[in-house]
């Protein structure tokens, strides 16, 4: 098994009245894709906005527990939410390029912290550009609106984005869930392609993309994590009954 | 129970009651659109002659008796510079507030209430409010510079206003997906909240503008009521000077002097701007909409 | 090897430019409230000296109105400035809905635009136009009436009457059309679908759900009404009497500028206790239309 990347213990959130995660401990591992999956309304997409701190500017929200990031807990007081995010890329349920150019929209990250130099960013561009697979595509027209691509396209441009701030985890929301079947396969495709270097969390409510994808899989309900293993055990030999009941389908 | 055969249903013919109704709705709004043209074009018939380049490009001279309302131009142009200088950043400034920043309810509430009070005030209280503050308690006297703050008050709602509408149209992925790249707020707000809400800003600004050009009873009360003189001096003593818009000036001619023709002339000038701003209105609207 | 960058700031979590802006903000956010507040502290303080001076009852129920011998009632001003909103109102409340309803459900796509581009020129006509064409053309209208009823011809409350209707009218209607428009869609063909004809569903399902909205615009149009002060100025005649419908009258608003300039001392004074009493029926009016407002929101909810 390969290095832990982040861990989290006794993580509860509680959303106004309603406690939503109650008490999460999990472990993601380096160079893996690991899967959350589970009922809607089960909290995994909650829990992967507490790994950024995508919930900090809710009202009312209030967090628990710990979540370490390399041996550092990302909710102690001195933690840089910037470099966090930095360090820690999204990719988002529905593709959301910003109202700018494609090349832009890719420099916008790296712009953010700092870099200004022209060559410096051409590069990154390219290079995020050709990691997310969608290079060959748009490398003529970077200067065009991003909002003028197709929904995949949209998408690969969103997943290159999170990359040219080069991160080391990257939380993907659905990133499949508002895409046709072909899109969707290349974006397998390409998350296949990016565990090489980096460390992935998705959340799919797709199973055969979580069986098809990731190394790990883990079950939520309620906001319990009822189950975590490899992928392989989670869908061949279930030991909870209600993980097995999900995934052979019986609700949900 | 028997249908009517479906013929009758089909049947165009209406109840007496409703062809009334009709007819009455009809006539209203026919009424309307021949009353704006009557009063658009009356005024433009009147006015138009009276427009002459001297008209527009000297002060009024009583030695010689010519008029012109070159003064008042200037001051109108200076008021409304100015005085959006001041107005737009204040008024993005309180709508990215309310939108992006406040969490506290109450607060919230208080700042909309605020605004909706500065809406409904009318404009002579505005006069009563700036003439007691910025020209005595301040010490501004009766000036251009009391005009314009004055102003910025009033028009002040307006642009927080059309602000927050467009800044609650941006979507708000756009948010997150900046957020979750690492962009602090205001770097969030400075490259695309900001950009995305300019159709917004822009009419808002177009509205302030028209809403200032067409103010007089504030103005007659905190810039005063005479253009007979240009602006002279630096900037700041000239906005320290009193002096009337065309609104104000309109109102000179046509109540104390009696001077209908003049009167009808500065009024033309200033539908005329009036159409024009709510051209461009339309014509933002048409054209980012288009982006 | 991988790399491990750390999340930790030396610093304090928050730049100093992010906390500055959020100042910066939150000054520009209160920028309305203190106006408000500064405006109602400067209102009552202006205003209340003559108020104080005269007693409430004597300033707000006295009939005569002579500054020369100081004596400052203005009862003929505020009856003349409720009169003439309220008539106003009730005119321009039936025809605004009417041409709402003519814009929102019965006229094609552009023939409504048209008319509302002329509504929009109408809304931003300045009011010192209203007025020059108020004294020139609705003032001698009413000279025929004038005569018939022996009265000298002049400015009149009938004539603040029709220029406050033609000037509230662009309000009304747009706040009505906008009403009109959000009425859910289901609600009317529920109506058509049980056979009523489209007139009927306008009158019996739509404006009745456009209610709250409705109100609202006569409220807005009751604030603008009651606020105007030049173009009734222009063509009420002016004089501070008790009002009647053909004779002239003063309106609240009017007596400010109308004496503005050669007023001072005790007499300027009550200019001020005139703008608050105005103050004071104006910020009614505002409470009035955010309760409706709220009402109409939670309703629609």
């Amino acid at each position: 098994m390969n290095a832990i990347k982040l861990y989290t213990k006794e993580l509860h959130l509680h959303y106004g009245e309603a406690h939503v995660l109650k008490g999460i401990d999990i472990e993601v591992p380096e160079h893996c894709v690991t899967a959350l999956i589970g009922p809607s309304g089960c909290g995994k997409s909650t829990f992967l906005k507490t790994l950024n701190r995508m919930n900090d500017a809710v009202a009312n929200v209030k967090i628990t527990g710990e979540v370490m990031l390399d041996g550092e807990d990302i909710y102690a007081k001195n933690v840089d939410v910037t470099a966090l995010r930095k360090k820690v890329g999204m990719v988002f349920q529905a593709p959301n390029p910003f109202p700018m150019s494609i090349y832009d929209n890719i420099a916008y990250g790296p712009r953010i912290h700092g870099e200004k130099k022209r060559i410096v960013l051409d590069e990154i561009v390219e290079q995020s550009l050709r990691d997310a697979a969608i290079w060959d595509e748009v490398k003529d027209r970077l200067k065009k609106p991003a909002l003028g691509l197709s929904g995949g396209q949209q998408q690969r441009l969103c997943i290159a984005r999170s990359l040219a701030t080069k991160p080391e985890l990257l939380l993907m929301d659905e990133p499949t869930s508002a895409l046709d079947p072909i899109s969707t396969s290349k974006i397998e495709e390409l998350i296949d392609e990016l565990r090489k270097s980096y460390s992935i969390v998705i959340v799919t409510h797709n199973m055969q993309q979580a069986a098809r994808i990731s190394d790990y899989t883990a079950f939520f309900l309620l906001g319990d994590l009822v189950e975590l293993g490899t992928t392989g055990d989670i869908f061949s030999n279930p030991k909870d009954r209600r993980t097995e009941d999900y995934i052979t389908g019986r609700f949900g | 129970m028997n249908n009517p055969p479906l013929s009758r249903i089909t049947g165009k013919r209406r109840r007496p009651s409703e062809f009334l109704l009709y007819g009455l709705i009809y006539l209203l709004a026919a009424c309307l659109a021949v009353l704006v043209l009557l009063l658009v074009g009356y005024i433009l018939v009147r006015g138009l002659p009276a427009i002459t380049v001297p008209f527009l490009t000297t002060a009024e001279n009583p030695i010689l008796e010519t008029v012109g309302i070159f003064p008042s131009i200037v001051n109108t142009l200076y008021i409304v510079f100015f005085a959006l200088i001041i107005c737009v950043p204040l008024g993005v400034g309180g709508a990215v507030y309310l939108s992006e920043y406040a969490k506290n309810k109450k607060l919230v509430g208080a700042i909309q209430f605020a605004s909706e009070t500065l809406a409904g005030i009318p404009s002579i209280l505005y006069g009563i409010f700036g003439y007691v503050f910025f020209c005595v308690l301040l010490n501004l006297h009766v000036s251009l510079i009391a005009g314009v703050l004055t102003l910025t008050i009033m028009v002040l709602p307006i642009m927080m206003r059309t602000t927050q509408e467009a800044l609650r149209a941006v979507p708000k992925a756009y948010r997150e997906g900046a957020l979750g790249l690492g962009a602090t707020k205001w770097y969030l707000i400075r490259t695309i909240l900001i950009p995305s809400s300019l159709k917004g800003i822009l009419t808002g600004v177009i509205l302030s503008v028209g809403r200032m050009v067409s103010e007089s009873a504030a103005l007659l009360l905190v810039a005063g009521g005479s253009a007979m003189y240009m602006p002279r001096g630096s900037v700041w003593e000239q906005l320290s000077h009193s002096g009337s818009t065309l609104s104000v000036e309109l109102y000179r001619y046509a109540m104390s002097r009696g001077d209908n023709g003049t009167a009808f002339g500065i009024a033309s000038v200033l539908i005329v701007i009036v159409a024009l701003l709510n051209l461009l209105t339309r014509f933002v609207a048409w054209r980012l909409n288009k982006k | 090897m991988t790399k491990k960058t750390s999340v930790l700031s030396g610093k304090s979590a928050k730049p100093l430019v992010e906390r500055a802006m959020n100042l910066i903000f939150l000054i520009c956010g209160l920028a309305s409230v203190i106006s408000v507040v500064f405006m109602t502290v400067y209102m009552v303080a202006s205003g209340g000296a003559i108020i104080a001076e005269t007693g409430v009852l004597r300033f707000l129920l006295g009939r005569i109105w002579n500054p020369g011998s100081s004596e400052f009632g203005i009862l003929p001003m505020i009856l003349a400035s409720l009169l003439a909103t309220l008539c106003a109102v009730l005119v321009a409340l039936p025809v605004g809905v009417l041409i709402a309803v003519f814009l929102a459900k019965l006229s094609p796509g552009k023939l409504a635009a048209g008319m509302r581009t002329f509504i929009d020129l109408l809304a931003g006509i300045p009011s010192v136009i209203y007025g020059l064409l108020g004294a020139l053309l609705i003032v001698p209208m009413i000279f025929r009436l004038q005569k018939a009823a022996g009265l000298p011809n002049g400015g009149s409350l009938l004539a603040a009457i029709l220029i406050l209707v033609i000037m509230i009218l662009p309000t009304i209607i747009s706040v009505s059309e906008t009403a009109l428009r959000t009425v859910p869609k289901q609600y009317e063909e529920a109506a058509l679908a049980l056979g009523s004809t489209r007139l009927q569903c306008i009158f019996k399902v739509t404006i009745p759900a456009a209610k709250s909205g409705i109100v609202a615009g006569m409220v807005l149009g009751t604030g603008r009404a009651i606020g105007e002060a030049m173009a009734v100025m222009m063509v009420s005649g002016n004089a501070a009497i008790m009002p009647e419908l053909l004779r002239p009258v003063r309106l609240l608003t009017a007596a400010i500028p109308i004496e503005w300039a050669y007023s001072s001392g005790l007499h300027r004074q009550a200019l001020y206790g005139i703008g608050l009493v105005l103050f004071v029926f104006i910020m009614i009016i505002n409470i009035l239309l955010r309760q409706i407002m709220k009402k109409g929101g939670a309703h629609d909810e």
